[in-house]
Parts: C-alpha cells; structure tokens; sequence
C-alpha cells in the first residue's frame, strides 16, 4: 500500500468519511474507465445516460434549483459541473467527437485529480432530482451522481457507515441494524403488547405467514426507534382486515445500494424480495421510507430475479390510501390537535409520485393542515437525501449547506408537527429541529393515522 | 462549374440532404436504445394531451427557464423565438403573403440575442465554468449566420434573395443574380445545417426522448 493509503483518511479534506479498501492512487484511472466501461455495456442505463451525458446545454438552470448551491455558492456545487466531472470523461474516452476534437468539445483525459474532484463533489450532492423538474432539456443530474458514486465505489470510495451496515445486511443477520433474530422477535411482542394496552384489542403483527396479500417490510429502523409508526401501520391493517405479514428475517427494506452500488442494490433487493416469493405474496408494501420505495419501485425490473418480476411493489401511503378511499378506515381528526405540515420526501414524491394521497390520508387524521412552501415536486430536500443522513462526519454540513433551505421552510409554516413519511428524512428533520431550534416535532404519517383510527372492538 | 455555381446550384441541396439524414440517424439511434431503467420523475402530465400541453408551453415560453433564470431567459428566448420566426417569415415571404422585413428583424433579434447569450458565458463565472470551447462556438456560428443573413436581405437584395431561393424550392437554382455576401450566406447556412445534428443543438430531437422516452415513462 501507499503511503497514502494508509493514513486516516477522516482528515482527508477531498473524502472526510473513513473509507475501506481503497485502491493504490496510481490504479485509480484505469480502474474507473474500466467501471465506467462495464456500465455503459450493461443493459440497464442506456437511454437516460446517454442522453443525460450528451446532450447538458450548460444552461446552469439547475443550479437556480439546487437548495445545496443556493446556500453554500459554491461552484462545487453546481449540478452541471459536478456531472460535467463525469461527462468530460465520457466524452473523450466514448464518443467519437471526444476522441477527434478533445477538449474543444469538452472531452478530457481522466486524472487522479480529477478523481479527487469527484470524491469530493459526488458526496455532496443529496440526489434529490430538485434541479431535473424545470431542466429545459430534461436532464436529470442525480442519475449523474448515482453512477459517479458507482465508479468510485470500485475504488473503495464509500462511507465506512454504509459499507458496515450493508455487511450486516447481506450477512447472516439480514438488517443494517446487526438485530439478531430473537432480539427482532421479541421487538414484534413489546409491539403486540403495546398494542393490546393502547386499544385493548388484540393486533397481531402476522410473521412469516404464507399466502398472505401483503408481505410487509420496513427500514430496521422502524422496527427500534418508530415504534409509533410501526403501531400504526398494524392498526391500519387490523381495520382494514387485510391479509399480511412480516417476515422474521429478510424483513429490513434499506438499500443503501441504492447511493453507491448496482451490485448491493441488487443483492439487498433480491434478498428482500426472495421470502415475498417463497411465501406466496402477492404484494411487497415498503413502509415509510423514501430511498427502500424507490429503490424497488425503478430497480426491481432490472436487477430482481425473473421469478419475483410478478411481485406488485406497493409503499404504504398507497394501501392506505386505498383502505381509506374503500372506507375501511374511519379517522378522528381530532385525535390529532396542533398544526401540520407535511414534508414530502424526495424518494416518495420526485422519485414514486407520491404527491396526493399522503396529503389526503393527512387532511383525514389530523385538525389543521398547512403546506410548506415550495411543496410536492419543488419541495426542498431534508437535507440529508442520497444516504448523506448516515454520515456522521457530514452533520455540520447537512445541518447548514444541506438543510438550512428546509429549516427556514418549516419555520415559515409556523407548523408544530412535521410529518414525514421517510425514516432517513425523519432523522435528518430530527437533527435540523434541534440544530435550528425550529420547535417542532417530526413524526410518520402512520404515527399520525395509528392515532385518530377508530378501531372497533370486534374487528 | 465555378466554385460559387457550386455553392448557390448544389450546395444547399447537399446541406439540406445531410441535414435530414443527420436529424434521421440521430432519432433512430435514440429510438432503438432501450431504456430497460424506468427513471421517472414525477409528477407525469396526465395522457397525450397533458404531455403535448406541457411541450407546447415549454417550446414556446421557455417557461422553466422564465422561472428561475430571467436574464438568460431574455437571450434564450429571443434566440429560438427569432430562428423559428425567421423560418416561418421566410416561408411566407416566399409564398408571396409577407414582405421580406420580417424576416429581417427576425435576423437581427436572432443576431442581438446570441451576442448576448454570448456576454452572459463569458462574464458570467458559473457560466464561463460551465463552458467550453463548443459553446462559444456554437453561438459565434449562429451569430455568423445571422449576421450573413442580414446582408442577404437588405432591401436592395431581397429581391434577387428571394428569386434565388424560388428557384432552389423549384429545382432550378440559378446563381446569376447573387453577389458574395449572398453566396456567403448560403454557404454558411448550409454548413450550419449540416453542423446541427451533430451538436448539442440537436435537443430539438433530444428532447423528444429526455421527456418522452425517460422522464415520463411509466411503469
């Protein structure tokens, strides 16, 4: 190893994050074209990289989107140089005018600076696709990012914080959380037990049932620190007499691969995807979480095994939705006192279109319900999307350049609840609500829903 | 056949050739790359009608630029405003409704908003970083062109501009009236067309599919 491969690199300025493996600096280029080569051959991007890498007109009208650059002003942090990072390269080793014309069209040898320059500028980027909505060519740089993050992965450029807990993941335990089996067992009785004393009914949370119709999966996190969410999905279902179940090991729906890797993406996706078939479900419901949504809404039909491509993905808000528009669920308003707000997340709304039925499942659990402004596709990003929220090393930016756009516009809602149906969103809000002593308290809209449900005795 | 019987009696028929089969291959190859990653960005406009009002609005207001960019908006405008002005007065003019002033000032806001599209990339910092030399040129050759088109329709040469181009549209060009400016700018509107598929200018087709084919594409 290098000398420079062995020192600490937290103190590294380009990569503030301890990274694992990383490649000696003098392997780096051939090893990012080589990537770079394997993804452009792959059958999964082709259109949309191609188009997004060719065709940027250098309008810098995302930058005028970007809340990152509207605070921080700087350069690094307009989108279209930090995928021009990319694109330069693309161009002069992949296309024939890069290769004839070189830096007259904007094509350029890669250098390990310039890898330097991507390690930095690729993590400080939240992928929220704000700055794609009003691209006059439809650009949308997060693809951009998510590929950049991709070739530096095979460089071992990835935060020791997501590499940890997709080992878990992918390992014996089956959840970022390193829970063991009994521990996650035990977690599901304190919840039946939570349950039984709230509601004096007893609300089973179904495991490992097969045929059920819904097969039920949450980020680890929920399941630990959301217990309020967790309870209110389970009312949910109790109301509505739906047939569903968790499953006692691939039950954890984060998938970080989805921020850096095509091959953890897949692997995560699969593995959560393999009990929905092996029970015979019918359908996957993610729970409230924005990125595990997303990351099987758009990747399932191009990383999931033919024999699971029949399996519905469904996230929560949208059967919940349809219990309530079937009228299976009855709300009390008033169970909810105080003004909300809602916080679409980005991997919900941008990235599922889910605009409208959080909204309306809102307006029925709570009294007083005011919007954020921007909202829906323009809403501001908590500031810690694209897996930046589990970075500890990056708190002092999320909560200033990454989240200061979203304090401001939670505070100009004179709102005391924010609801945000994203378990990474809720945690970044959490970190912001402290930070900028916005005096509210974030929560899930199942939380909310758990609440004003009037269950029958009988059902 | 003199070098400038080529240019005015072969030439444009040359550019316009390229010109669609450059458009052509462009669309094909695009049309024939899968796109198997369904990168939707919500919200879809609802049906045909939806996305076509949606196109429509954008084609001709350049709303997302209106909206966070103003003075660039200004410049992007006027530039694509005056290019589909020009054409579309040209082609009146030729059918014998319009003058041929039109045209002209379409030339001249096409001229005004390129230079200052240029101005705005070079002193602007962000701007300028975002550029290079394919930038600048693309806009110094619309520049040229419109400039060259001005001194092809002056009103002392409008007349023999127009007959000319009766004749191209006809199949029986002839070169003799045409002074050098005019020949000029037959040769660089060619070269420009035979160019255009092949830069970054060609998102009159790209767009088609960064919408159509990726932003909207549903499940």
């Amino acid at each position: 190893m290098t000398e420079r491969n062995q020192q600490n690199l937290e103190t590294d300025p380009k990569f503030p994050f301890r990274s694992e493996k990383l490649l000696p600096r003098e392997e780096r280029v051939a090893r990012f074209l080589e990537t770079l080569r394997e993804i452009l051959g792959a059958k999964i991007y082709d259109l949309p990289l191609e188009m997004y890498l060719g065709t940027c007109a250098k309008c810098n009208n995302c930058a005028e989107q970007c809340q990152i650059y509207q605070t921080s002003g700087d350069q690094r942090d307009l989108p279209a140089w930090r995928s021009d990072l990319l694109r330069k390269v693309y161009k002069k080793y992949f296309t024939r005018s890069g290769k004839l014309f070189g830096r007259l069209v904007g094509a350029k040898a890669l250098t390990e600076e310039d890898i330097d320059d991507m390690v930095d500028a690729f993590y400080r980027c939240t992928m929220c696709r704000r700055c794609g909505v009003n691209c006059p060519l439809a650009v949308d740089n997060a693809l951009i990012t998510r590929i950049g993050r991709v070739l530096l992965e095979s460089l071992g450029f990835v935060p020791t914080n997501m590499t940890v807990s997709t080992r878990a993941q992918l390992g014996d335990v089956g959840n970022t959380s390193a829970i063991p089996k009994p521990a996650f067992i035990d977690t599901l009785d304190f919840l039946e037990e939570e349950l039984k004393d709230e509601t004096g009914i007893d609300i089973p949370i179904p495991r490992d049932v097969e045929g059920a119709e819904y097969f039920f999966a949450a980020p680890v996190s929920d399941f630990i620190m959301e217990a309020d969410t967790l309870l209110g999905i389970a009312k949910t279902f109790h109301a509505a007499g739906a047939s569903w179940t968790v499953s006692t090991e691939n039950y954890d729906a984060i998938n970080y691969g989805l921020f850096y890797s095509d091959e953890v993406l897949e692997k995560v996706l699969n593995r959560l995807l393999e009990p929905v078939h092996r029970l015979k479900c019918k359908t996957l419901v993610i729970g409230e979480c924005g990125h595990a949504t997303k990351s099987g809404f758009l990747f399932q039909k191009v990383f999931g095994r033919p024999e699971y491509q029949g399996i519905q993905l469904k996230n929560i808000i949208e059967v919940s939705h349809r219990f309530l528009k079937e009228g299976k669920l009855k709300l009390d308003p008033s169970k909810n006192q105080g003004i909300y707000t809602y916080h679409d997340p980005c991997n919900l709304g941008r990235g599922s279109g889910l605009y409208e039925q959080p909204r309306e499942l809102l307006r029925a659990a709570v009294t007083q319900f005011v919007e954020m402004t921007p909202n829906r596709q323009m809403n501001y990003c908590c500031g810690g999307g694209g897996g930046l929220v589990v970075v500890e090393e990056l708190h002092d930016w999320r909560m200033s350049a990454g989240g200061i756009k979203k304090a401001d516009q939670i505070r100009l809602t004179g709102a005391n609840v924010v609801c945000a149906p994203c378990a990474n969103c809720k945690k970044q809000l959490r970190e912001l609500a402290q930070a900028h002593r916005l005096g509210v308290e974030i929560v899930g809209l199942h939380d909310l829903i758990g609440k004003a449900l009037v269950l029958k005795k009988s059902s | 056949m003199t070098g400038s019987q080529f240019i005015a009696n072969v030439f444009p028929y040359i550019a316009v050739g390229l010109f669609l089969a450059g458009t052509g291959w462009r669309f094909a190859h695009w049309l024939r790359m899968p796109a198997h990653l369904k990168w939707t960005l919500h919200p879809v406009p609802e049906g045909l009608a939806g996305q076509l009002r949606y196109m429509l609005k954008e084609i001709f207001t350049f709303e997302t630029i209106y909206r966070f960019n103003r003075p660039l908006w200004i410049g992007t405008f006027g530039m694509h405003m005056a290019m589909l002005g020009a054409v579309l007065f040209l082609i009146l003019n030729l059918i014998g409704w319009t003058k041929g002033f039109p045209v002209r000032y379409c030339l001249w806001l096409l001229a005004i908003s390129v230079i200052y599209i240029l101005w705005l990339r070079i002193q602007d910092g962000n701007l300028r970083v975002l550029s290079s030399f394919e930038e600048y040129f693309n806009l110094a050759f619309l520049a040229a062109v419109a400039t060259a088109g001005l001194r092809a329709s002056t009103p002392h040469a409008s007349s023999s501009s127009r007959s000319y181009l009766l004749g191209l549209l006809t199949f029986q060009p002839d070169a003799t009236p045409l002074a050098w400016d005019q020949l000029l700018a037959v040769f660089l509107g060619g070269l420009f067309l035979i160019y255009l598929p092949w830069s970054k200018m060609v998102h009159y087709v790209s767009k088609y599919f960064t919408y159509h084919h990726i932003n909207w594409q549903k499940e």
